[in-house]
Parts: structure tokens; sequence; C-alpha cells
């Protein structure tokens, strides 16, 4: 066996129950295992320990058990002597980018590790074939797509030798593209005899390529899987009313790069309006022009009536609300309560959004205490309890659980009812057809389709 | 030369206050520095520069933490040029002295406040001393009154980052966001 | 930084050793500021403007004529107060020449490739690696401070100063925090050890270039010295 775990147990401070109690599993090599789990089932603290992280670099909890690989035990080495035998892909690959070339970068684990600088260059070479990047040689970092980026990172690992590959949440920033050339990629490693753990909770989409789907819950690994469960669906309300959101043939250059081409949208009351894209589609430059953020080359935008060019972002921050992508930046308040309790409309409405968004129980907590999915509700029960005639929300699906969003949707729902106009981003098409009345389809700064009734399956090459 | 022992997360926490300041002091000075008042970039910048350094002292807490954070930024400002090298290492080794020899470290907000305004104090001499040398020698003298004027304001503006910066770490410590060792 | 493939080529100036351009920079500065004739300034500052063309250095005309502005500034003051323009000349150039080599260091110099270099005076390596970090992760620290400061105008946040205190600091530090934590986790996840020896892929080296460019900072620095004694 090439992963042996035994008993691993953890438990964080203040908290009564443990996240991982008593974990045990096998993998053989070349396998290929996705374990997905709810918002704080314990998936992340699982892939730490795998690494090493837990409990070296992270040693304020209580951890117990064996991670022993290729029959040696990792556990109490630290994590820099792990990193010799697993390797970690980490959710955002920015994190992990040291460095400003393609070469330089998979070179620098090689570095660290004091291999000659004569046998880096055949390894580097060795790696970047591996993961399919041999075209990404001489390129600069900043000018890859993020698929590619994770890709080069990839390669890094590749080149350490490495007999396990942990993967926390890969698809977190990859349109379905990225998806598919990741797994292809894997597909060519596992076959090279590496095993490799993917922790995502968006099985849909992983599920097909791999070998065995463990599931994370209460503590435990289950072998059952609980089927994927279905979003509540936008039911039809009253027929739209009013325009909140005009935006006729807008473009948008950055750079010499055109973003957004003669775009045309429209948004009314009572309507939600889901623009569902790859990565680098346009969407968020879209809220950004909308919000007066940047400014367009041409075409014309109306927001609640007023050219978002022209007056100040705190007026038209009046009729409207963003949710953005990070809600840290979003968060400055010592309390939940705080955050959500607007000036204009008092505590009443913070008291009612914090109870639709399940949020009662954090109330008084600081919101930098919380998890990202209650922090992400966090800003959208204060956005919501604004009033906003205009509610923009700016992927609202990452890290958020299934539970999570189902009361996200729902909330959302009753807010287009009570005559909120609602546009939300997302290249999530599970969360697209939740949340949309209608689903207009972004490609390269156009819209391509108004409805989108197409299914999207991951298959793994064999 | 050797650097008390810090740990690889210590140094990447290190850098990246610096990075942060750097960021702020990026876009404060331009904006001040044409205006060609003795202290005012300084003045401007030193309430974020503080704040960040006192949080990043909060969690260093070691004897050399000063020295490593003014180190990190003057190595990187040797890119742009030796000229500012000299006054960040100056403010660093001045900030340094009083927080070693003054305290023995930086467990205590004393300490962590007294250091950050040592430092921010310390950068600007060497700066006035450097403008002089583009000063005529009748202008000497009214420009010691101005480095005066100056410096007070700078320990003001720190000192009130410095105190902000001591309640930003107190909130995230109890929102278990920052951890301080003991 | 450096510029890389598939953007601008890289030049001569680029592939200097950093060591050398820093060295050179500090000879030419400091001695800038010991001169008095502005004859004898001059040729430094030729030499610099030759520098930014061999390397093909181009500053965005904002940025260009504000520093034109502020050392017409300093002349002109200096030329009001004394009515000496030779004296004007002296401040006027002494700022330009410091100036001039602001962008040449950093526009031509990977912060990699300087780690590289400064890694030969045998620093901490955990400070060598900590001055990577800081350079790495400012672009991402800006961007950061940009959403944050669009955050707090999409609230209708207003600007007394304590409110605009917490409103950028507080969000800045947590995320700072954050990001401090991953990246470390990151580091050691690729193997670095603060205290483990670190082989070095395509360190800078010394080349005949970096000799000959000393030489011509040398004789530059000496026709300059003359013109000053003359």
């Amino acid at each position: 066996m090439s992963l042996v775990l035994e008993r691993i147990f953890c438990r964080y401070p203040g908290h009564a129950a443990p996240v991982l109690r008593g974990i045990d599993m096998s993998l053989a090599s070349g396998s290929t295992t996705l374990i997905s789990g709810s918002t704080g089932s314990g998936k992340s603290t699982l892939s730490l320990i795998l690494c090493g992280a837990i409990p070296n670099l992270i040693d304020r909890l209580e951890s117990g058990g064996r991670v022993v690989v290729d029959g040696e035990e990792l556990t109490l080495l630290p994590m820099r002597q792990v990193a010799r035998k697993v390797g970690l892909l980490m959710q955002n690959v920015e994190h992990q980018l040291f460095t400003d070339r393609v070469e330089d970068e998979v070179a620098f684990g090689l570095e660290n590790m004091g291999v000659p600088a004569r046998e880096i260059e055949s390894r580097l070479a060795t790696a970047l074939q591996a993961v399919g990047a041999n075209h990404l040689r001489g390129r600069a970092l900043g000018s890859l797509s993020s698929g590619e980026r994770q890709r080069v990172m990839l390669a890094a690992l590749v080149s350490l030798g490495q007999s396990l590959l942990v993967l926390d949440e890969p698809l977190a920033y990859l349109d379905r593209h990225g998806t598919a050339a990741l797994f292809n990629a894997l597909g060519d490693l596992s076959r090279a005899g590496k095993t490799i753990v993917v922790f995502e909770h968006r099985r849909d989409l992983v599920r097909t390529a791999v070998d065995r789907e463990l599931w994370l819950g209460d503590g435990r690994l289950l072998d059952t899987a609980p089927a994927v469960p279905s979003l509540p669906r936008f039911e039809g309300c009253a027929s739209p009313a009013e325009s909140r959101l005009i935006c006729e043939n807008v473009s948008f250059l950055r750079g010499d790069l055109p973003i957004l081409r003669e775009l045309c949208l429209e948004v009314r009351a009572h309507e939600s309006v889901v623009l569902l894209g790859d990565n680098g589609a346009g969407k968020t430059t879209l809220l950004r022009l909308v919000l007066g953020l940047e400014k367009t080359r041409s075409g014309q935008i109306s927001v609640c009536g007023l050219d978002p060019g022209r007056i100040p972002t705190r007026q038209l921050a009046l009729n409207t609300a963003l949710v953005l992508q990070n809600p840290d930046h979003q968060l400055f308040l010592d309390t939940v309560r705080a955050e959500v309790t607007s000036a204009r409309t008092g505590t009443d409405a913070a008291r009612a959004e914090l109870e639709a968004l399940g949020l009662c129980g954090l109330a008084e907590r600081h919101p930098q205490s919380l998890s990202t999915g209650e922090k992400r509700r966090v800003t959208i029960a204060a956005a919501l309890a604004r009033h906003p005639k205009l509610l923009l929300l700016d992927e609202p699906t990452v890290g958020q659980d299934d539970a999570s969003l189902a009361l996200v949707v729902r909330r959302l729902h009753a807010y287009v009812n009570q005559g909120g106009a609602l546009l939300v981003t997302t290249h999530d098409e599970r969360a697209a057809r939740a949340l949309g009345s209608r689903i207009v389809l972004l490609r390269e700064g156009r819209v391509i389709d108004r409805s989108v009734d197409d299914h999207f399956v991951l298959t793994r090459a064999r | 030369m050797s650097l008390p022992k810090f740990s690889t997360r210590e140094y990447v926490f290190a850098a990246l206050v610096v990075a942060a300041q750097l960021v702020i002091s990026s876009i404060l000075i331009p904006i001040t520095l044409p205006l060609r008042i003795p202290g005012l970039a300084n003045t401007i910048n030193a309430p974020f520069s503080s704040c960040l350094l006192v949080i990043g002292l909060a969690r260093l807490r070691k004897p050399g933490s000063m020295l490593l954070m003014a180190l990190i930024y003057a190595l990187l400002c040797l890119l742009i040029s030796p000229v500012i090298f000299s006054f960040i290492l100056c403010g660093g080794l001045l900030g340094e002295a009083v927080g070693t020899f003054g305290f023995r470290g930086y467990r205590s907000p004393r300490a962590q406040i007294a250091s950050v305004v040592a430092h921010q104090m310390g950068m600007f001499p060497a700066a006035m001393l450097f403008s002089f040398l583009f000063t005529p020698a009748r202008f000497v003298k009214p420009v010691a009154w101005a480095w005066l004027v100056a410096e007070v304001a700078i320990a003001t503006t720190s000192l009130l980052g410095a105190l902000a910066g001591i309640r930003i770490v107190r909130e995230l410590v109890r929102a278990g966001k920052l951890r301080i060792e003991a | 930084m450096l510029p890389l493939s598939g953007s601008q080529p890289v030049t001569v100036i680029h592939r200097l050793h950093p060591l050398t351009k820093i060295g050179c920079a500090t000879a030419v500065t400091g001695l800038a500021l010991a001169l008095n004739r502005p004859m004898a300034l001059s040729p430094l500052l030729a030499g610099l403007l030759l520098v930014m063309l061999l390397g093909r250095i181009r500053l965005a005309s904002r940025l260009l004529l504000g520093l034109l502005a502020i050392c017409a500034l300093v002349a002109a003051g200096s030329l009001w107060a004394s009515g000496d323009p030779s004296e004007a000349a002296r401040y006027g150039l002494r700022l330009l020449i410091v100036a001039a080599t602001i962008p040449i260091s950093a526009s031509t110099t990977a912060a990699h490739d300087l780690v590289h270099g400064l890694a030969r005076l045998r620093l901490p390596q955990g400070l060598l690696m900590a001055v990577l970090v800081a350079w790495r992760f400012f672009p991402v620290i800006a961007d950061q401070l940009r959403r944050i400061s669009e955050a707090r105008l999409l609230r209708g946040g207003h600007c007394r100063f304590g409110a605009w205190h917490r409103q950028l600091m507080l969000p800045l530090a947590a995320i700072t925090i954050d990001h401090a934590d991953r990246v470390a986790l990151a580091l050691e996840g690729r193997g670095f050890d603060v205290n483990a020896k670190r082989t070095w892929y395509r360190p800078p080296t010394f080349h005949f270039r970096d000799v000959m460019s000393c030489v011509a900072t040398a004789a530059v620095l000496m026709a300059a010295v003359v013109l000053e004694w003359r």
C-alpha cells in the first residue's frame, strides 16, 4: 500500500467535538481517490495532516494517529522532510509561486532540497513533460492562466519525485477546460504510479474521473457518499417589472485586450439573471463597470436610472449592493451583528437577515473567527439588510457547502420575489440553474446564449 | 552575520508585513514627495507603517525582529536606490537598539510602540542629512529647525499609528486570527 | 521587473550581475554627492542616460515629467536664493543623477536574481527568502488593498480618520496574516529549510560584461573627478 492512515484524530482548541475521529484508510499506488465533505467536515484538516503541516507547523491542537507513505512513517517528521514524499497542491496556487519564470518555479523545490544544479535541469525537463507543460517553458508566470499556473505547480511537485500528491480543492479557480486538462494530467501521473488524493466538495465534476470516492462526515470516512443534492430551483414569480440595470453595447479593453465586446444585458425587478462563463469571460469586469469602478470604452450603462460612470460610487451604493468573491475584503467590524446592521435600515432588518441565513448563533462572534462559508453568508446578509434595489453577487458559491448554499439560494429567491433585481456571476452550472430565472452565457466578452440547457460532465481519459 | 533564530513562518510573516508597508508607501510617497516639505512624506506614511510594524512585532516578539523587518525593506529598496537603503537601515538599527537594549525584546506593547516610533524617527535624520547635500550652506540653519518640527510630527503620527496597531492586534487575537506565543 | 520571453528583449544591462548594477549605482551616487561643478556632474548623468538607452528603459511620460519638474524646482529655488546659476545647476544635476539610478536596477533586475546575487554576500538564507517573498507578494497585497478600498466605497465608507484606519488596516492585517500562514505552509511544502544548505539553479555569474561595465563606470568616474579638479 502506498498510503496508510491509522487512527487519525484531530480536535481544535475550544471545540468539544473532534473534527477527525480515528480515520483509517489505505490507498494503493497509482490510485486516484476523491474525498468530499461539507464545509467544516475536516477535508482541509486531513489534507494538512497528510502533508505534515499538522502537527508540525500547526501545533495548537490535539492530534494523533499515524501517516505511513511507502512504508515510512511521516507523522513526526518536519513538514520540509515530509515534502520529499508528499506534495501538496493548494487551493489557490498563487500562494505557492515564489518566482517569476516557469523554469525557476519548477526548480525552486529542487533548490530547497539541495539537488545539485546539473541535475536540476534534467528533472525539470522531465517534470514539465510529465504534466504536458513543455510548451510553457520560457514563459513568465504572470502571463499564464490559472490553469497553466496550476500545471506548472504540478510539474514543480512532480520534479521532487513525491509518491503521494494531495490536491486541496483544485477546481476552485478553474473553468471547465482547466478542470478537464488537470484531470488528464492527473490521469497520466497515476498511470505512472503516483498516488493521488483529491479533496473537493464539487463531487459532480470529479467523481467520474477518480477510482474511488470517499465521504468525510461526522469526523469519519465513509465509502458511501450521499447522492449529489439538488439545490432549490427558482420558481417563477411576478413578471419582471421596471429595469434596474441596462447595458447597451458595452465594450471594455484592458490594455489592448478586449474583455467585453458590445455586450447587451438587462436586469429588471423580480428577475434573477445569472452570468455564466469560464474564467476570463468578463463576468467580474462587467460587475465593476456596473458599479463605476471601471469606465467603459463604449456603450452605455444605466443602474436604477443613473450612469455609474458619472456619479460617485458612494451614491450608487444607496441603491445597489455588491458581494465580493473574497468576503475578507468587506469585513472590518468586531461582531457579525455590527457587520449586518445598516445605519439606514436598522436592527430589525439585520435581525431578519441573520435569521434567514442561519447566522443568529454567530451574531456576537468576531467576523474574522468564522469559516469562509460563514463569512460569505455574513456579507450577503449585510448586503440584503440594506434593501438594495439591485444586488450583485460575484461567484457566491466558492467555499460554500450544499447546506449553506441552499440557505443562500432560498433567501435570494425571496429577495427577488419581493421585488429585488439580482445579477449573479458564476462558473458553477449547478448553482446557476438554482439561482437564475434567466441564465446568460458569456464567452470571451460576448453573450453567446440567453438560455443554457446543456449538461457538463467530466470524464477521465482512459 | 547572524540574526537571532527565526523560523520559516516568522520570516514569511515579517516579509508580508514588509510587503504591506511597501504597498502603502508606494501609494503615499509619490503623492507627498513632490511637495518638497521636509518630513511630510514620512509624517503621512508613519501611521500606516507603524501600525503594520507593531502587528509584526506583536507576532514575532523576539529581539532582532525590528531589524529583520527593516533589513527586508532595506534590501528591497537596494533595487531602487542605495541611498534609500541607508535611510531605512539607520531607522532599523535605532528601532532595534531601543527594543533590544531598552526592553530586551518585544513582548510588551510599550516595547513595540517605542521601537516603532524610534524606527520612524530614525529614518528621517538620515534623509535630512542627505538632503543637506542639495541645500546651499546658507539654508542649513533654517533647515535644522524644519528638521526638528518634522521629527515631532513624525513621532506624533507614528505614535497614533502604533496605538491603532495595538488595538488591531488585540482584536485579531480575540478573533483567534493572530496567535501570540507566550 | 525583468522583461521575460514573450515581452521585451533582454539587453546587456539586464544580463549584468545584480551586484554589478548596485555597486556601480552606489559609486555614481556617492561621487555625485561629492562633486560641485556642473561640468563634472554632466558625464555622470550622460553615462546614466546611455545605460538607460542600452537597457531600453522607458519611463512613463507622467513620471518623467514629474521628475523633471522636481529637479527644475530645486534648481530654480537655488537660483532664486543664491543668484548663482552654477549652484542651481549643481543641485538640479545631483538630484537628476540620484533619480536616474532608480529605474536602472529596478527595471532590469528580477527579484529572484537579486536574491541570488545577494546570496554571494552570505546573508542568512531566511532573510534572502523573506526578501523574495516580500517582493513576490507585493502585487498580491497591493491588489488586496485596492479591493478593500473599493469595498469600503461600495458600503458608503466615510472618511473619518478612525473609521478609515479601521476600514482599511484591519482587513489588510487580517488578509496579510492569512497569506502569511498559507505562504509559510507552501514554502515548507516545497522543502524550504531555514538552516539547510540550498543550491541555486541559475545563479547570476560574473562575466566579462560585468568587468567591462565596472571599467566603463570607473572611467566615467575618473573623467568626472578630473573635470572637478581641473
